[in-house]
């Protein structure tokens, strides 16, 4: 029996359709990143899973039982908002206490559960301190306790790390699964940023404009996304529009632009088909020198960038477009890319690593939704 | 454009030590970033630059002026707020031209720029929209080109893409880099988002605590830090505790649980305790095949992250090390509780001295 | 388990149905339309066609009509006056660094300690005897009552209301808008001009209808300065006294109409007015931006602030001195002859202020959190924002009057409960206002995440409403409890037989009680003392926020 199961929820504001005929089914004990660029509409399923919103149509069932119709109080789905929301006259022990009291325990044993549970999250030594006194990492665990303390099975996370700077996120990140884990409970998790969602979800539920694109373990979307939307959006990819000029098993050939083709494995498309073919940034390769091997095109080096771990290169490959290769660091700065901008490099791909897409019916750049 | 030297800059709030004899100096047409944890003081640094904040001691020089008694308004230099800050009663439009009209130009020479502007940003918004009629991207954009339109010699960036989603964020900032070269401005960039400032910038500052912790181009910070912070804060680190058995030229062999190893150093003796960093993707990781050898351990966790793959390897003399390996190659060893080899890339190992106060108190995020 | 814990816990679980919710917020807004909003704005209807006898009386519609137009008058242009002369003050209280700002902040609040009733007399000595500004200056500078003293003691009660506007919304302005206009070149002048001044415009319309509601409703110390001339207020007072009843219930019907329709108009209308923000001249700007300049300014208006404001309503120390030292005082606590009508009327202004705050909080609460958590949708929620702030706009005495026309009809109201009436119509606003204020300041959130952790709406409001605006919620009915110890013109329409303090003051001033200048200098001196102790606690209370 699924912990949390949505059956064609539609949420409408007027003529806005804020969510579009959702469906969804998430298992006991699973931690599902719920993904999407700003405006998706993930704040809004996350509430209309709580009891905060109503429904315009469809079904809601929590462990088995439907709760389209009552209300968040007494549906045991903790929420977390974005901006944790913490009791700010409160202490941390009475906040993360709040949830058994409401529940009917004694003051007494509410206030156990809580040194527990913030024992668990490392935060005992603070329990008589106020929200305010706390930095933003700390106040986003006491948030946390707050939520598991109910001992509610599901809990609801409005971009949790939002607040949190870029290197603290990329840690926390871990602490706060292996938490939910080491409990047992079911998490929804929303957030708009891909490394995150992949770091840390069993699955993730792409959501754009109101309706999920794709469902799947990380690897899935990742190694066979549904659209070129997916692909961009979790990853980053590079996009050349063709034509299949020549279809055989196992390879597919695209005519790019003039003297121009390269060669996919995917065989899903026929002759005359107009194509997106895709390509992830680290299977795109550099060569400093021409090969005989299929998939290799000539362009000019633009620019480079550091990105840590990677050189990030800019390939122009004049009227078909630029192309950009993430390159690990040492590779690169073995063969000196930095200081070769602007001159003549190859880039291949193997044509296990292209994808090809239907082209879309609106122009590309706005269906990958560059803003 | 001009360069800006900050010298012995403080400044406190009650107790605290905001900031603690600052300097930096930055060049003619340099693009650097101070980046840091939340309340490290680079917010504050950048607003006394900006004259938006009087500091308590110390100097601030624009060129050959020394500005700190100047109002930021006579300091000619553009900026960027982390809030955004566009004018919510004026039109986009209005918002870009406020910087030309309040010096004095007239509305049609003003027009004419505002719109020069916005296609050098490559911005396009209508001439009647207001600021919360457009995306979060869009908003970034004009904030910029306001900026920008005030004919800054000295571009200050306080958190600039902050309020964006991430994917928006990994493209915008290329093309604040270009308008930047292009414009020939200076430009410092306040943000916490190390992989941000990395990617674009000349050279970046590390802060901490209200203190200037190191100086260098991206490429030195990342691959030879000087501080333990630093390697931390660029990025993720393994810190391997070990204990030196010889140091010669640059050279040094330690001995890490038992285990020994190579490592880039200088200047300790034997015997001394230090602390070796290496980074995830300096690390090789292979099937066991050899039974007898060292650096040998088993995968306790591995996850695709997209680009690369990222184990948790838990080895037999008790470390555990986190691997990175790029996205490219079709075999690598990695399910959970397979056994594996561990080998380093030629000089991925640094060693330092064990910090006074602690390593926990040095690597510390917040 | 304890039986108290066992009723909230039942209580709890109640409100959890729809039922007793709709009683709860059904029970406040009923309140508010029975109590407060149709007896003061349909009452007078009541009045039926002796309302417009006085229409064919053309002497009377002549004074009636200048009377109004008269009290309109005045009310823009002291408002006008006051924003004026306010805005900068509010602005050196909160930007300027130097020490004196908490000082002139807490001086701002005197008109507020000094009840109206003092103030009129206060005014009435300093600017009309030769003991007061006449001693300073020279007799060329006394002025008699009339309008123009109406002014200048309009002027000063209603200034404390604009800077307490102003320092309220700058504190809460976020100066990066500012700081972002002198960071692309603006001087400091032009950007508060071009910039922050439109967006502070909703506080500067908003200080301005309350100081304007408050000129035009005044009662007990205009009479005091008015002399011979006559505003609306003035007018039903002196018809009241003559005993003549149409032309009482024709002005105050057209009072009601106007100053309601005004209210609304310049709700609808103002913020759609754009101030001129599209010409810049930098070099002018830059000098009226100069530090010299900025001290100038200040300077004139802290010289307005002292002159006009603060020795005006402070000058009634002077008779209440002279009464401790010639024995008036011993009269005063033995409560020998007119003191012991006094005692009665201080004890009787209290019980009815008590008695209506203590109405006023118990419904008021559920209106507030109805209106500020839009309960009933935005748009039933949006009116009745509108409705609540007419009790206010209307001048209190024409208020009393409808109120007392209403319920005279009713068997059972006695005077007592008339006053009590009267008073909670005319002080709910200013709960009502504060409290919606605190609640719509708690993020939704926060009720959010309490209801998922399975908290019932009555534990929400218990744990986490009520102590996150406690402060709110004390202010808010200290204010009330003040304004309606100060309340002169509504008393003065309904009772017959009973006298509250305020109305006892205006017959000594008057001379209806014969009274000693001394005696009415102590009487309103205690007065003032008792009315700063209240807000005494006020601040007290308010100072943790």
């Amino acid at each position: 029996m699924p912990t949390i199961k949505l059956v064609n929820v539609t949420r409408t504001f007027g003529r806005i359709k804020a969510i579009d005929r959702v469906n969804l089914e998430i298992a006991e004990g699973e931690y599902v990143c719920v993904l999407g660029p700003t405006g998706a509409g993930k704040t809004t399923l996350l509430r209309l899973i709580a009891g905060l919103a109503i429904v315009t149509s469809g079904r809601i069932e929590l462990n088995g039982r439907e709760v389209t119709n009552i209300r968040a109080e007494d549906r045991n789905a903790s929420y977390v908002p974005q901006q944790y929301a913490l009791f700010p006259h409160m202490t941390i022990r009475d906040n993360v206490a709040f949830g058994p009291l409401a529940h009917g325990f004694t003051p007494q044993q509410s206030l156990e559960t809580a040194d527990e549970m913030l024992k668990l999250v490392r935060l005992a030594h603070r329990a008589t301190a106020f929200p305010h006194e706390l930095s933003g990492g700390m106040q986003q665990r006491v948030a946390l306790a707050r939520g598991l303390a109910g001992r509610s099975p599901l809990l609801l996370l409005d971009e949790p790390l939002g607040a949190i700077d870029a290197r603290l996120r990329m840690i926390l990140r871990y602490e706060l699964r292996k938490l939910a884990k080491g409990l047992g409970v079911t998490v929804v998790h929303v957030t708009h940023d891909q490394q995150e969602a992949m770091s840390i979800a069993d699955r993730i539920a792409v959501l754009r404009d109101g309706a999920i694109r794709q469902f799947g373990r990380p690897s899935e979307i990742y190694e066979a996304p549904e659209s070129p939307f997916l692909a961009n959006f979790v990853g980053g990819a590079n996009f050349l529009e063709g034509v299949v000029v020549r279809e055989a098993r196992d390879a597919t050939m695209i005519n790019i632009a003039e003297g121009f083709s390269i060669t996919s494995s995917h065989d899903d498309h026929g002759m005359g088909d107009f194509v997106v073919a895709s390509f992830r940034q680290e299977g795109t390769l550099i060569l400093t020198n021409a090969s005989l091997e299929e998939n290799v095109v000539p362009g000019t080096l633009v620019s480079t960038s550091f990105l840590g771990s990677f050189l990030r290169c800019v390939v122009s490959l004049g009227r078909a477009g630029e192309v950009v290769a993430k390159v690990p660091l040492r590779e690169a700065l073995e063969r000196r890319l930095p200081d070769r901008t602007g001159e003549l490099v190859y880039v291949r791909a193997d044509r296990s690593r292209i994808m090809l897409f239907d082209r879309p019916k609106r122009p590309l750049a706005v269906e990958l939704e560059a803003f | 454009m001009p360069n800006v030297r900050v010298v012995g800059v403080g400044k406190k709030y009650k107790d605290i030590d905001a900031l603690h004899d600052v300097s930096l100096e930055i060049r003619d047409q340099e693009y650097v970033s101070i980046i840091g944890p939340s309340g490290c003081g680079k917010s504050t640094l950048l607003k006394c630059i900006a004259g938006i904040i009087r500091q308590d001691s110390g100097q601030i020089f624009i060129g050959d002026r020394e500005v700190s008694a100047l109002p930021p308004e006579e300091r000619q230099l553009g900026y960027m707020f982390q809030e955004i800050a566009l004018f919510p009663q004026m039109t986009s439009w209005d918002n870009i031209g406020y910087g030309p009209r309040v010096r004095g130009k007239n509305r049609e020479l003003t027009r004419q720029f505002v719109g020069q502007v916005m296609e050098l940003a490559r911005l396009k918004i209508g001439r009647h929209t207001y600021p919360d009629e457009l995306s979060g991207g869009a908003r970034q954009k004009t904030a910029l080109a306001r900026a920008i339109a005030a004919e800054p010699q000295l571009l200050l960036l306080d958190e600039p893409l902050g309020a964006l989603d991430a994917h928006v964020r990994a493209v915008l900032r290329y093309e604040l880099r270009r308008l930047v070269n292009e414009l020939g401005l200076t430009a410092i960039h306040v943000t916490h988002d190390q992989e941000e400032a990395m990617s674009i910038s000349d050279r970046l500052v590390i802060m901490k605590a209200g203190q200037v912790i190191e100086v260098g181009t991206p490429l030195e910070l990342y691959l030879s830090p000087k501080r333990l912070f630093t390697a931390n804060f660029l990025g993720e680190t393994n810190f391997i505790p070990a204990e030196v058995e010889d140091c010669d030229q640059g050279h040094v062999t330690a001995v890490a649980n038992g285990w020994s190893v190579d490592s880039r150093g200088a200047g300790f003796a034997k015997r001394e305790g230090v602390v070796l960093t290496v980074r995830p993707e300096s690390i090789i990781v292979a099937p066991l095949k050899q039974a007898d050898r060292q650096w040998v351990g088993t995968v306790r966790e591995h996850m695709l992250l997209g680009d690369c793959l990222r184990s948790e390897i838990e080895l037999d003399n008790g470390l555990r090390m986190i691997a990175q390996t790029i996205n490219q190659a079709t075999e690598i060893a990695g399910n959970v509780g397979e056994r594996v080899t561990v080998d380093f890339v030629k000089d991925g190992l640094l060693a330092y001295q064990i910090p006074a106060h602690g390593l926990d108190v040095e690597l510390a995020l917040e | 388990m304890s039986l108290s814990r066992r009723v909230v816990l039942f209580l709890d679980s109640i409100s959890g149905s729809r039922s007793a919710r709709i009683a709860a917020y059904a029970i406040g807004v009923l309140f508010f339309l029975v109590i407060v909003f149709v007896p003061p704005v349909f009452g007078i209807l009541l009045g039926g066609s002796k309302i417009f006898e006085m229409l064919s009386n053309p002497d009377l519609l002549n004074r009636g009509g200048s009377a109004i137009a008269a009290s309109f008058a005045i009310a823009v242009t002291v408002s006008l006056m006051d924003l004026a002369a306010g805005l900068p003050m509010a602005w050196f209280i909160v930007r300027s660094r130097s020490g004196w700002a908490s000082t002139i902040n807490t001086l701002a609040n005197i008109p507020f300690i000094v009840p109206t009733v003092a103030l009129g007399y206060s005014v009435l000595a300093f600017w009309g005897s030769s003991q007061g500004i006449g001693y300073l200056l020279g007799s060329q500078f006394l002025f008699s009552p009339g309008w123009q003293m109406i002014v200048l003691l309009h002027f000063a009660f209603s200034y404390p209301v604009i800077v307490r506007v102003m320092v309220g919304a700058l504190q809460g302005y976020k100066e990066v808008y500012e700081t972002a206009a002198r960071t692309l070149g603006a001087s400091a002048f032009t950007a508060v001009r071009t910039v922050s001044l439109p967006l502070l415009k909703p506080a500067l319309i908003a200080g301005f209808l309350l100081a304007f509601a408050r000129s035009l409703s005044e009662t007990g110390a205009t009479v005091i300065v008015a002399g011979v001339f006559e505003n609306g207020p003035v007018f039903i007072r002196n018809a009241r006294v003559a005993g003549q009843e149409s032309p009482l219930l024709f002005v105050s019907l057209v009072l009601i109409i106007a100053s309601s329709l005004f209210f609304i108009a310049i709700r609808i209308f103002a913020p759609k007015m754009r101030l001129p923000i599209s010409t810049v001249w930098p070099r002018l700007e830059k000098r009226l931006s100069s530090t010299s300049a900025t001290k100038s300014r200040n300077l004139l208006a802290f010289a307005v602030f002292i002159l006009f404001v603060i020795v005006p309503s402070l000058f009634v120390v002077l008779p209440g001195a002279g009464a401790v030292l010639d024995g008036t005082l011993y009269e005063a606590i033995s409560a020998k002859g007119i003191w012991s009508n006094y005692w009665q009327s201080i004890g009787l202004s209290y019980l009815i202020a008590l008695v209506a705050t203590c109405l006023n909080v118990a419904a008021g609460l559920p209106m507030s959190v109805l209106i500020a958590r839009r309960r009933s949708g935005s748009a039933i929620s949006g009116i009745l924002d509108t409705l609540i702030n007419i009790p206010i706009v209307v001048p209190s005495i024409a208020l009393g009057v409808s109120i007392g026309i209403f319920w005279g009809g009713v068997t059972g109201v006695s005077e007592f409960w008339l006053l009590v009436l009267a008073h909670a119509s005319i002080t709910y606003t200013y709960f009502v206002r504060s409290m919606i204020a605190a609640v719509e300041s708690i993020p939704v959130e926060v009720e959010d995440v309490a209801r998922t952790l399975g908290a019932k709406p009555l534990m929400i409001f218990r744990r986490l409403t009520i102590p996150l605006s406690k402060y709110a919620l004390v202010a808010g009915a200290i204010m009330a409890f003040t304004r309606s110890i100060d309340e002169t013109g509504a008393t003065l329409a309904v009772a017959k037989k009973l006298t509250t303090a305020p109305v006892l003051m205006v017959d000594w001033v008057k001379g209806t009680v014969p009274a000693s200048s001394h005696a009415i200098g102590l009487g309103l001196g205690i007065l003032v003392l008792t009315s700063f102790a209240s807000l005494l606690v006020l601040t007290i209370a308010t100072r943790r926020t």
